[in-house]
């Protein structure tokens, strides 16, 4: 186990700093030098980076899935319950150690962002190190509520491999693909249109907003909507609750 | 006092009724034995009434309170195969459980000497024998010092040195007052450790009993005489016996309550019987067991 989790940390850690490397020495962008493209600079540097950073936290997912359907399949849960633990204490230790995981890829993405920002960004920026840091947070409970789902999901469907694929499945294809067309298919009826705000991975997804659009001279959201929080905060109380429904009433 | 107390307790499966309004109770002190065929309920009531499984209907309380980690933290149990963690050695292990448990360190050691796995005790669990397993899961049972300890099969693999030594080891805690349950096949075992038991079938209970009370209506009287048919013309007219049975040369009668050897030898005297051969033979969990699943089927 110790063996899985350094690696997931590490494929995290190399994602995030390949990227980096990558936008560095950049591809090009309509004739405008890449590297000029300030994505480096404070405060903007936490919106860029948490947004990137969102899309690896199906590793850590990986890491949940696999150790929650272990201690189904090897019994242990069982066994901890017949000597005497109780369901609920079980339940806040695994969500204990869900925030944990989150806030070591918060810590780690605020690490990179010190390091990258210091280094490719411009010094004038520095004195807005702190400002934008909404983002870490919003990153934070990005991650933190994205294993919440992945921890109710192997409490439902006991077997690794199915909800390693499905939610790999759900989060990359589906749902993008899903959202997309109730924001843009022309012959959806207005009413249609906003409940890809309310969508599981989409709410907690837009807790950062994509910062992109900037270099291109367009407008964009640079702060965390309260809107977004509050549907990602509702996410997180279904999926606590309905988890301990699901460990009450279910056999081990 | 009241260790436990079930209420039409329920477990179904779709279409298969594993366990059908339960009704038993067991008190404080009793050693009390879990009989049944494979499939019979024993261990899906065992398993409700630890809270690994979730009853369809019913209920029961242990300690006269609903069901709650804390009472089970007073039960030391082994259900069905013993799960540990396994790269984790036996001391590790039990120092875990102890955690749960709430209960102090210093028991680990005299446990696993208790057990006989002192020698392997840093050794990881999946480096064991089935065996071995089996008697690290007894002692995790025993590590709280539980006033109720639930075992399903305790003896499953366990050389024959082993069963005699885990049948001491119940009988010296039912000495101390320690209230135990006890599934198992065996019944021989069951007969000599139990003072109390119960025989389901398909979900159902059939019998709750003393384990003396049973033995004494099952006596048996093997009898022979030199005048053999005299013998049994007497006896078919003898309303102090509830069976007559011929084997070989001997009868085989089933006293009535009340009716002993005595009795029977003093009625066949009056009646000029003089007989050749009177042995006494104590009944049998194991007769009772099959006699019940006969009558009922």
């Amino acid at each position: 186990m110790g063996l899985s989790t350094f690696i997931t940390v590490a494929v995290c850690a190399s994602g995030m700093l390949f990227l980096e490397y990558l936008k560095k020495e950049g591809a090009d962008f309509r004739g405008i030098n890449p590297t000029l493209l300030p994505i480096y600079d404070f405060p903007d540097i936490w919106q860029n980076l948490t947004y990137v950073a969102s899309f690896f936290k199906i590793f850590p997912a990986f890491l949940v899935i696999i150790t929650i359907s272990n201690e189904f399949n090897y019994r242990i849960l069982r066994q901890n319950i017949i000597d005497g633990l109780s369901k609920k204490e079980w339940l806040l230790s695994k969500i204990l150690f869900i925030g944990a995981i989150a806030l070591f890829c918060t810590s780690l993405v605020f690490l990179i962002g010190l390091f990258t920002g210091g280094i490719y960004g411009h010094p004038d920026s520095t004195p807005y190190l702190f400002s934008s840091t909404s983002f870490l947070l919003a990153y934070f409970f990005d991650v933190f509520i994205y294993l919440l789902l992945a921890l109710l999901l192997t409490l439902i469907v006991r077997r690794a491999g199915l909800v390693i694929v499905g939610l790999f499945m759900y989060t990359f294809i589906l749902e993008p693909f899903l959202s997309l067309f109730l924001e843009n298919y022309p012959h959806l009826p207005d009413f249609y249109r906003p409940i890809a705000a309310f969508l599981p991975v989409e709410a907690i997804h837009r807790l950062i907003p994509i910062p992109f659009p900037r270099y291109a001279l367009r407008e964009i959201q640079d702060y965390v909507s309260f809107k977004e929080a509050a549907i990602a905060f509702v996410w997180m109380c279904f999926y606590i609750g309905v988890s301990y429904w699901i460990l009450k009433r279910k056999d081990l | 006092m009241n260790i436990l107390q079930t209420e039409d307790l329920t477990k179904k499966y779709k279409r298969i009724t594993a366990l059908n309004k339960l009704n038993f109770h067991i008190e404080e002190g009793m050693v009390f034995g879990l009989l049944g065929p494979n499939g019979s309920g024993k261990t899906t009531t065992l398993g409700m009434l630890l809270s690994v499984l979730t009853p369809t209907s019913g209920s029961f309380r242990w300690f006269g309170e609903p069901p709650s980690a804390t009472s089970r933290k007073k039960i030391g149990a082994i259900l069905e195969i013993p799960c540990f963690l396994p790269y984790m050695t036996a001391a590790q292990n039990l120092k875990f459980i102890a955690k749960i448990k709430e209960c102090p360190f210093d028991k680990i050691d005299p446990i696993l000497k208790q057990v006989g796995l002192f020698e392997r005790k840093d050794d990881p669990f999946k480096t064991y024998s089935l065996g071995m397993k089996q008697r690290l899961a007894i002692g995790a049972a025993l590590l709280a010092d539980p006033p109720v300890l639930i075992l399903d099969e305790p003896t499953n693999g366990l050389d024959p040195q082993g069963i005699v030594e885990i049948r001491e080891l119940i009988k010296e805690i039912a000495q101390s007052g320690k209230t135990i349950i006890l599934a198992s096949h065996l019944l021989d075992e069951v007969q000599k450790v139990c003072t109390d038991f119960m025989v389901l079938r398909k979900g159902e209970k059939l019998f709750q009993g003393s384990v003396a009370e049973a033995l004494r209506e099952q006596i048996t009287l093997e009898v022979a005489a030199t005048d053999m048919e005299a013998l049994q013309t007497v006896l078919s007219d003898f309303s102090g016996i509830t069976k007559l049975e011929k084997k070989e040369d001997l009868y085989i009668l089933s006293p009535a309550k009340g009716v002993g050897t005595t009795e029977v030898s003093q009625y066949l005297f009056d009646n000029k019987i003089v007989l050749s051969h009177l042995v006494k033979k104590d009944g049998s969990l194991e007769k009772q067991f099959l006699t019940l699943l006969k009558e009922n089927k």
